[in-house]
């Protein structure tokens, strides 16, 4: 009976494990083109970082999701510490709002913010103030109440591209991103060279020892 | 059994539910297998739990992680895990001894219930599950289950007592049923 259930727990624990992380470790799907750090940035991805980084980290995350802010306050501080202020490994965002329904309003008002290079600011701000999920804190009101605490943003030309919803379609793009790798989680992360080459899907709230891992892995391999 | 213990049976029926947890955790538990199965049942919960809260991967690293916000859900997944542990080897008991008459809807209703709650409480990150598969009614499930994880674990710590002293009761009630009408 003891080996039936150490058996049990073996297979709970590799068919769990498996399905959360080597899942992800997949081959990209060929539909996807090219997602090099130019073309991300040119598509208007907000990022951070060296434009000549080898490394690039896309952060699918939502700014709902409580374990996306766990890794906004934990990791990413060491990541953007050890690799991004080094030239290292540059980061981009892009969204995947599956939390709860406001949390396309949310990206949509983050994406606005990028056009006026306030993008992180606005981010971070997003982050600190989290609360529950759909409990109104991000509605259209407070996210305009948000925007309005970043110093030198143009309230009325974020306001005509919220309004409009100018980056619906950006968002949506984002999404089939993610769903074409077969990323439905929030946080899911893409390691790759930065001319988009050797991908490599991490998934959850990782600590900065695996983003470490992986990231040292690509740089000795070069 | 002796006259003494006998004693000891009669005067534990003022204190009966202290005692009957007590008596009843000892009656199982001094059976190593129970304390292998319980200790089985514990682990095999605390690493489904650390795998769905976050703090346990295997990818790219084997790395267990505690970080600041996690750290009360982390103590009651342990709590629970405990409780989980000694109400599963509890039962599994009264399986194995099916002399004791415990009605099968205790069992249900406690212990079950309290298992499938306990459970739950990981739901929270398998919200990307019900939104891809009931779209705004899973938006609204998994943003219920995450943000209630907290009183959701309570609830569940609250229910696996209850189970825990419910079966306490009925499996030390039967042994002093069987004992009285075997000393007849």
């Amino acid at each position: 009976m003891i080996c039936v259930a150490s058996l049990a727990v073996f297979v709970i624990v590799m068919t769990i494990s498996s399905h959360y992380t080597n899942a992800y470790a997949q081959e990209p799907n060929e539909q996807i083109k090219d997602l090099s750090l130019q073309d991300l940035i040119q598509n208007g991805s907000a990022f951070q970082g060296n434009v000549s980084a080898p490394i690039t980290i896309i952060d699918f995350s939502d700014f709902q999701c409580y374990l996306c802010n766990r890794f906004v306050k934990n990791t990413e501080p060491l990541i953007n510490q050890t690799y991004i202020q080094t030239g290292k490994v540059a980061l981009v965002f892009a969204h995947l709002p599956n939390r709860g329904l406001d949390s396309l309003n949310a990206a949509l008002a983050a994406q606005c913010t990028n056009d006026q290079k306030k993008f992180w600011r606005f981010h971070n701000l997003l982050y600190s103030n989290q609360k529950a999920i759909d409990s109104g804190w991000v509605s259209k009101e407070n996210l305009r109440n948000f925007a309005l605490r970043i110093p030198g943003l143009d309230i009325k030309q974020f306001d005509s591209c919220f309004d409009s919803e100018k980056y619906k379609s950006f968002v949506q793009k984002n999404i089939d991103l993610a769903l074409s790798f077969g990323l439905k989680e929030t946080p899911s992360f893409m390691v790759e060279n930065s001319n988009g080459s050797n991908q490599e899907m991490l998934s959850g709230a990782l600590p900065f020892e695996s983003f470490k891992a992986v990231v040292e892995k690509k740089i000795s391999a070069g | 059994m002796t006259n003494k213990k006998k004693t000891s049976f009669t005067s534990s029926s003022s204190s009966k539910g202290r005692t009957a947890l007590i008596l009843s955790f000892k009656i199982v538990f001094s059976n190593l297998i129970y304390i292998i199965f319980a200790a089985i049942s514990a682990v095999i919960f605390w690493i489904i739990s650390c795998i769905f809260e976050q703090l346990l991967f295997f990818y790219p690293i084997v790395v267990f992680y505690l970080p600041d916000d996690a750290v009360l859900g982390f103590i009651l997944t342990n709590i629970i895990a405990i409780l989980l542990g000694i109400v599963i080897s509890m039962n599994i008991y009264v399986f194995r001894h099916s002399k004791i008459k415990i009605r099968s809807t205790s069992l249900l209703s406690g212990s079950s219930m309290s298992i499938l709650s306990s459970l739950c409480v990981s739901c929270s990150s398998l919200g990307f599950f019900l939104v891809s598969t009931l779209g705004a009614v899973g938006v609204t499930a998994s943003a219920f289950v995450s943000n209630y994880q907290t009183p959701l674990r309570l609830m569940s710590i609250a229910l696996l007592i209850w189970a825990y002293y419910s079966i306490s009761n009925k499996l030390t009630k039967s042994c002093m049923k069987d004992y009285l009408n075997s000393s007849k």
